[in-house]
């Protein structure tokens, strides 16, 4: 039915986040979704922070990973959305800028590398939604997941090349979100950027001015719980609703889950098998008390 | 005697050594030039071009101060130019073979804390007598090109392949999780390890962001 496939795990999601790294491994092998692991690759490199400071090592550093995958012959099923955006728009430059091609091969061939513009990268959204497709997806739902959801997509999730429609993937999350079960509470600033790049600058700032708001608009709403599709967007609801209730905002906690882990639950994986203490909200209460 | 021709002798005469010579732009020629090859460089251009000293400037880049030894041959500017870490913030002087270095050399030193070792006079050229010894007028604080905020993720980076602190915690956790200890990502891999370091130093961001790779840290952190 499909290619090869390699995870891009990327730093976050195995070393901080890891039951997002669970969840993805069992819902791939729930959907017969071979795939490898992509040994020896970096950090993508991140692209708010090291994108900026310094395009040639971005570009390098990527396109290393992107040779990784060719020489593996394995298109990229990239679980972070930070990291979906480093390789998809490296990829774009080294596939339409000749120069920076040859430039960045000059450097890979110190290290026996090479880029050839060879494989595709998909987000993790749309290879289950294009690649295994919804109806197989709903046949392996046996877990319902029925409770009101705020969705959040991150600003990564907009990201398109070619000049193709941002909300393509924020709307196959939708549907990959109602198809295990859930139901969407709308509360009107979903593409509210989170705060997290701003909050590596002005902490107060992101949480008064991007994440308050979002949460406050919430709590309007029937949702019970926010899904979410970047682990970067799931430490700074986690960490920002701990701080803004620590100094006196009266704020309702919500537990953030991400999309696979949902997913994994609907398809009937016990929640105790999903290590969700590795977050830092009630992730792991909620879905207990759902599974059970 | 053209600027090709300089660059021409002095390619020859240091062609064990890491010179990097050009002609800039017309009667314009620059030489990079390691702090410990600066005397045999300049030597050379002594003795075959009996070169007319100029002056030296000095730019503090935050790192490192930059010391440029500007000539004149024919009419044609030659700039030996060497980085000064500000670790030591140490090179030796030219004045023993360059004897009209001696004052500007004084007034580098003063301003910008560079120590010329072996300088015949070591006393203030340019400032008060009784100027605080460690207040150096032209120096900037010690400090790279990144922000604050980059600096840990990018020792994480080069360090290991992995912006994130690589923590016990976490590792402890994934095996708790039957997961190998680490991911799959380079620091996981001696040789893949390697393979990355040795293409950032490739890329030369090592160098612009002041990274110590025995310490594995930034110089400045």
């Amino acid at each position: 039915m499909m290619g090869k496939h390699a995870f891009f795990l990327g730093c976050m999601i195995p070393l901080r986040l890891t039951s997002i790294e669970i969840a993805a491994r069992r819902v791939f092998n729930q959907l017969n979704v071979e795939f490898l692991d992509l040994a020896g690759y970096s950090c993508c490199p991140e692209p708010v922070t090291l994108g900026l400071i310094d395009k040639e090592l971005w570009v390098t550093s990527a396109a290393r990973n992107l040779a990784l995958a060719e020489k593996a012959g394995a298109d990229l099923v990239v679980l972070c959305s930070g990291c979906y955006e480093t390789l998809i728009e490296a990829d774009e430059i080294l596939k339409h800028d000749d120069e920076a091609r040859k430039k960045v091969n000059e450097l890979l061939a110190n290290i026996g590398s090479k880029y050839e513009g060879k494989i595709k990268v998909k987000h993790f959204i749309e290879f289950l939604h294009e690649d295994v497709g919804l109806d197989i997806i709903k046949k392996e739902v046996n877990t319902p997941v029925e409770v009101d959801l705020a969705i959040h997509y991150g600003c990564h999730l907009f990201r398109e090349v070619d000049g193709g429609d941002p909300w393509r993937k924020p709307r196959m999350m939708r549907d990959l979100v109602e198809a295990s079960g859930a139901k969407l509470s709308d509360y009107g600033v979903e593409k509210l950027c989170c705060g997290f790049p701003i909050s590596q600058f002005d902490r107060e700032f992101s949480l008064q001015q991007r994440l308050l708001p979002k949460f406050r608009s919430i709590e309007n709403t029937a949702a019970e719980a926010i899904v979410f599709a970047c682990p970067a967007c799931i430490g700074q609801f986690e960490s920002g609703q701990d701080a803004l209730i620590g100094n006196g905002v009266e704020l309702t906690e919500y537990p953030c889950i991400h999309i696979i882990e949902l997913l994994a639950l609907s398809f009937g994986v016990p929640a105790v098998e999903l290590n969700l203490d590795f977050h830092g909200s009630a992730v792991k209460e909620f879905a207990e008390c759902f599974w059970e | 005697m053209t600027g090709v021709d300089i660059v021409n002798l002095l390619e020859k005469g240091m062609a064990d050594k890491s010179v990097k010579c050009s002609v800039t732009e017309e009667r314009r020629v620059s030489v990079e030039i390691k702090a410990d090859d600066l005397k045999e460089g300049i030597s050379i251009l002594l003795e075959a071009c009996k070169p007319r000293f100029i002056t030296l400037s000095a730019v503090d880049n935050g790192l490192d101060v930059e010391l440029m030894y500007h000539f004149s041959v024919d009419s044609i500017v030659v700039t030996l130019r060497t980085s000064i870490p500000k670790e030591t913030s140490q090179v030796e002087t030219m004045t023993d073979i360059v004897p009209a270095a001696e004052f500007i050399e004084r007034e580098v030193s003063e301003l910008f804390g560079i120590s010329f070792e072996g300088h015949p006079r070591t006393t203030n050229l340019v400032l008060p007598d009784d100027w605080p010894a460690e207040e150096k007028p032209l120096s900037k604080p010690f400090a790279g090109n990144l922000p604050p905020q980059a600096r840990g993720e990018v020792e994480n980076l080069l360090s290991s392949g992995c912006a994130q602190v690589i923590l016990e915690y976490f590792t402890e956790m994934r095996e708790r999780a039957g997961l190998p200890k680490l991911p799959s990502i380079a620091c996981a891999s001696e040789e893949s390890l390697r393979e990355f370091q040795e293409l950032i130093r490739r890329t030369g961001f090592d160098k612009r962001a002041g990274f110590d790779w025995e310490k594995s840290k930034l110089r400045y952190r």
